[in-house]
């Protein structure tokens, strides 16, 4: 007898409740989800606009300090927020981290003393585009265009102050000011 | 059937994974899928859209005499203008045309403003150019054709090596860019020869296989393009 109510009464019960249970954790998994998503978006736009403010402040190193010394007390104050790594030769990156390499023009001629290149992780790099660098900077050297065209687009200029500019490659775009930046160089003169 | 098995891997970036227009007006499409033979390994000259900078072979002698820009073309100097109807419509105007080539020089080699060699070709200084082998018999026959996505390398990432300076591959209208130390590798150890294979694999494939089971047509390497993880691997036929 207690077989048979526990069957019929008890049972279909349990079903219910395990279904309904089913439902709503099926049904708060997308919400989990693009929350997670819009928590990740929102990091990627807060790292990207991090990058911008740290390659300011290498911009803004003279000619005089641009040296490892420098550069690597300036990325200690970023290290917690920001992947940066200098770059070593022997040593291969998995793509995450901002990878620096610093050198100097030692020649007499030589027009760029010195210079900085930043090549950009694709987490970085997907919200990062050519217009977040002229809005922040206010700067775009606008050079005449190529004759023809290059299968590869030219890289943009902008012209910092007299002794310093930046140079930033990017994944074609049709419109240039929303091409996703992949290098950014930080260029001195003097 | 043969076993393949991975030895190495280097860089590549195909075209994007969904069609988009590029900032010359020309589509950028993803890298074909499927498997290839390798046609020929050569340095590219472009007779079509891209025949103004490509239509001069990679490390061609470049002079400028009297204010105009001169090649150097079967043995003898020729004026730019001189070389194809795109540059040709241009002869009215040497000095737009030094200027331009010395612009682009300065902005690929700024401590070396002034050229003399043509290292404006987009593709590089060297070519990897495949075509579907639809009847198997690994030549270029009937409607068969040499696929329009070359393994190739850029001008500015060509600058960048010869500077010793850091670069990222970036994507590409459809074919695959590599580094030009590793095209070098990849052609010097006979990965990239013709008559190998090139296989290129999905997108949406997001692991490097460590083997394949393939026809391998007695061929000793088959080169594998990963477009989603950005990579080229290469394996060997046991």
């Amino acid at each position: 007898m207690v077989c048979s109510y526990l069957r019929f009464k008890v049972f279909p019960l349990v079903i219910l409740m395990a279904l309904l249970c089913l439902f709503f954790s099926c049904n708060r998994e997308p919400q989990k989800n693009e929350r997670k998503h819009q928590a990740a978006d929102l990091q990627e736009i807060k790292d990207s606009q991090l990058f911008l403010t740290y390659v300011d402040s290498v911009a803004h190193l003279p000619l005089v300090k641009f040296s490892e010394a420098n550069l690597n007390a300036l990325n200690h104050k970023f290290s917690d927020r920001l992947p940066l790594i200098m770059h070593h030769p022997s040593k291969e990156d998995d793509g995450k981290n901002i990878v620096i390499q610093l050198y100097h023009n030692n020649g007499v001629t030589d027009t760029i003393k010195a210079g900085a290149i930043f090549l950009v992780p694709k987490s970085i790099s997907d919200s990062l585009i050519v217009e977040d660098f002229t809005r922040y900077f206010r700067k775009l050297k606008t050079e005449k265009p190529l004759i023809g065209v290059t299968a590869q687009p030219l890289p943009v200029m902008l012209d910092l102050s007299p002794g310093t500019s930046l140079k930033l490659t990017f994944n074609d775009n049709k419109d240039i000011a929303k091409a996703k930046v992949v290098t950014v160089e930080v260029l001195k003169f003097r | 059937m043969k076993t393949l098995l991975k030895i190495k891997e280097f860089d590549a970036h195909g075209g994007p994974a969904d069609v988009k227009m590029g900032g010359d007006g020309h589509a950028q499409t993803s890298t074909t899928v499927g498997r290839f033979v390798i046609k020929s390994v050569e340095k590219h000259v472009s007779y079509g859209r891209y025949a103004i900078w490509s239509g001069i072979a990679w490390g061609t002698d470049v002079r400028i005499d009297g204010g105009i820009v001169m090649v150097k073309l079967n043995g003898g100097w020729k004026k730019l203008t001189d070389v194809n109807a795109k540059w040709g419509q241009y002869k009215n105007d040497q000095k737009g045309v030094r200027d331009m080539v010395l612009q682009y020089q300065r902005s690929l080699y700024p401590n070396s403003p002034i050229p003399t060699k043509w290292l404006f070709n987009d593709f590089g200084h060297v070519s990897v150019k495949y075509f579907k082998d639809i009847n198997n018999d690994r030549k270029m026959n009937g409607k068969e054709y040499i696929m329009g996505d070359f393994i190739h390398t850029t001008p500015g990432d060509e600058a960048s090596t010869v500077s010793r300076k850091i670069f990222q591959l970036t994507e590409s209208h459809g074919c695959i860019h590599v580094k030009p130390t590793d095209i070098d590798t990849m052609i010097g150890n006979g990965y990239l020869k013709k008559g190998n294979t090139i296989e290129v694999h999905p997108y949406t494939k997001k692991v490097i296989e460590p083997s394949h089971k393939r026809n391998t047509a007695n061929m000793p390497f088959e080169v594998h393009f990963y477009p989603g993880l950005y990579k080229i691997a290469i394996y060997k036929s046991i």
